[in-house]
């Protein structure tokens, strides 16, 4: 299957190296699971951001998150508070001076 | 030279799966001629070393390199035996009896021996595949979960079969309760019970399918976040590495840490214990102070490096957010970011971290006091402190939330630290349904990640297969 010989000829069982693998694996699974979360998280708060920012033809979602706006404004509507305008009124600057 | 010989320095062990004694450092190069013995064995000739060694007592020099503590030959062992045997033959002796050292099982052949010697050398391949395929299953995980319409199905698959499976767990127990009750064989109380703990499951199906019903469009919503994330890591692979920045962030500090750790550590008063006669350090409060600095110290630095990669994350994926062209972000986003950290937000991460550090100085010196009172016996004291170190346990789970929102926030608008940690609370607690339909999809979907990354080790398994034929069986075992 393998059409190439590994230059270890004395190898005393699977064990060893398995353990190894598993806990660098390990690492790494984690540290791609913080920056994935963090990922997640970042994206979550510049929708909402974005979705408290513009009106709906500025924004910059796109795809699936842009039917998702329109769809959670609607379920939204009862439930969450109104955007105070003050916050708006302040973000505004920085995020333009960002872009 | 021995194994016994403590007065000697050198407790290298010249561990050729044949003799077992102390040498000073490893033979570097292969010596047919020249021999290393056990105590009170002496060689006149090199006839002599030959009989010695067929005798177990001596071994000739083979280049070898030292792994901790051991000797391991370089060359193959068959190479080396067969021009040692010429020699031998050469000064008149047959030498027999002396075997390769997987088939010899003599002293030194140990478990740990053979689990070092595997580690040393499958090296490369145990970095290469533990590192390399992780990381590639990993961003084939990223590229399947933007495939359309599979992260949608995956979630509602897990979602639904976790509420079948508790409205079926509720069915079944309080079946069990009515077979139990007209049975005979159990009592009332026992029937009671099961039936008490089949409410119990279908209150918590109730909850568990109201929270569903309520998060309802949130979830589809969540699934469309967690692609973009998917989809802005794809964009920005370079991010993947941030952790190895951190990591040699770390070693630089630990350095200088680990000396002044070290000297505050020689300033302790040695002592004998009288009872157990063992040398115990005691130290003055002066040195307590210190090393409660020093730990302050690493728990500020650690969390700074932390906050850093954080932040560094989330005004690279912020800023590949807010671009409308999303080909131009790549690499150059990712240099903005660090830039933009090193200039502007190094006080944020620093404002953050210390927070987290206070906390978990305190949670540290209440360990101190719990141990002080476990040895003492006072169990008041010791149940105080228990509750006590919970209470700063979820003080710190919920702070390093706050501070993960509190950077996002600075990422976005550029806020200090404690404003963007009040807007961030209240854009939570806005959010609050939003905010846990992505937390519960994000943990399936990390939880996935992590398994099948795991499960990347599986991949090793044909390699290490076809290097030694006997371990087939294993390799069926593990893989079922």
């Amino acid at each position: 299957v393998f059409a190439y010989a590994i230059p270890s000829e004395q190898l005393n069982g699977i064990m060893a190296p398995l353990v190894f693998c598993f806990i660098l694996a390990y690492f790494v699974s984690v540290m791609f699971s913080e920056i994935f979360g963090m990922a997640i998280e970042t994206i979550l708060c510049c929708f909402i951001a974005d979705e408290e920012m513009f009106p709906p033809e500025k924004r910059f979602a796109e795809g699936g998150l842009q039917t998702a706006i329109s769809k959670t404004a609607q379920a939204n509507a009862g439930a969450t508070v109104a955007v105070e305008s003050k916050e708006v009124a302040d973000a505004k600057p920085a995020e333009e001076a960002m872009l | 030279l021995s194994t016994t010989d403590q007065t000697n320095d050198y407790l290298l062990f010249f561990s050729l799966y044949v003799i077992v004694v102390c040498i000073s450092s490893c033979p570097s190069s292969d010596d047919n001629e020249a021999f290393i013995c056990k105590d009170d064995i002496t060689n006149s000739n090199i006839a002599d070393g030959f009989t010695n060694t067929m005798a177990g007592d001596c071994m000739w020099h083979m280049a070898s390199t030292n792994v901790v503590g051991r000797c391991y030959i370089d060359g193959s062992f068959d190479v080396i035996l067969a021009a040692a045997a010429d020699t031998a033959t050469a000064n008149g002796v047959t030498l027999t009896g002396v075997s390769a050292p997987s088939e010899s099982g003599t002293a030194g052949s140990g478990f740990i021996t053979d689990f070092l010697g595997d580690v040393y050398g499958f090296s490369g391949y145990i970095f290469g595949f533990g590192i390399g395929v992780a990381t590639l299953v990993a961003f084939l995980y990223l590229f399947f979960l933007r495939i359309p319409g599979v992260l949608t199905i995956i979630i509602w698959t897990i979602i639904l079969s976790i509420a079948v499976f508790l409205l079926a767990g509720a069915f079944m127990l309080f079946s069990l309760s009515s077979t139990w009750r007209d049975d005979g064989q159990h009592s009332t109380s026992e029937a009671d019970t099961m039936l008490y703990i089949s409410y119990f499951v279908m209150a918590c199906a109730a909850i568990y399918l109201c929270l569903i019903l309520v998060l309802g469009k949130r979830i589809n919503m969540a699934v469309s976040i967690v692609k973009e994330a998917a989809r802005a890591l794809g964009a920005m692979p370079g991010l993947i590495f941030t952790p190895v920045i951190q990591v040699i962030g770390l070693v630089i500090f630990l350095v200088p840490w680990f000396i002044y750790v070290l000297f505050i550590a020689s300033a302790g008063e040695m002592s004998v214990d009288p009872i157990t006669g063992s040398r115990v350090f005691t130290y003055d409060t002066n040195s307590k102070y210190a090393f409660l600095y020093m730990l302050f110290c690493w728990f500020w630095t650690s969390e700074f490096l932390v906050a850093c990669g954080q932040l560094m994350i989330a005004l690279a994926i912020s800023c590949w957010y807010f671009t409308r062209d999303k080909k131009e972000t790549g690499q150059t986003t990712i240099n903005w970011s660090a830039k933009t950290l090193f200039w502007y937000h190094l006080g944020t991460a620093a404002f953050g971290s210390l927070v987290i550090a206070i906390i978990l100085t305190i949670r540290a010196i209440i360990s101190y006091i719990q141990r002080k009172a476990k040895k003492s016996g006072n169990k008041i004291l010791e149940y105080v402190m228990c509750i006590l170190q919970c209470c700063m346990w979820c003080l710190e789970k919920i702070m390093r939330f706050l501070n993960k929102n509190a950077y996002i926030q600075t990422a976005i608008y550029g806020y200090s630290f404690c404003k963007a940690c009040r807007n961030a609370f209240f854009l939570l607690l806005r959010n609050i349904l939003r905010v846990a339909a992505v937390n519960m999809v994000a943990d399936f979907v990390l939880l996935l990640g992590k398994v099948s990354q795991r499960a990347s080790v599986i991949y090793l398994l044909p390699f290490l297969s076809y290097s030694s034929p006997t371990t087939v069986p294993h390799l069926i075992c593990v893989c079922v």
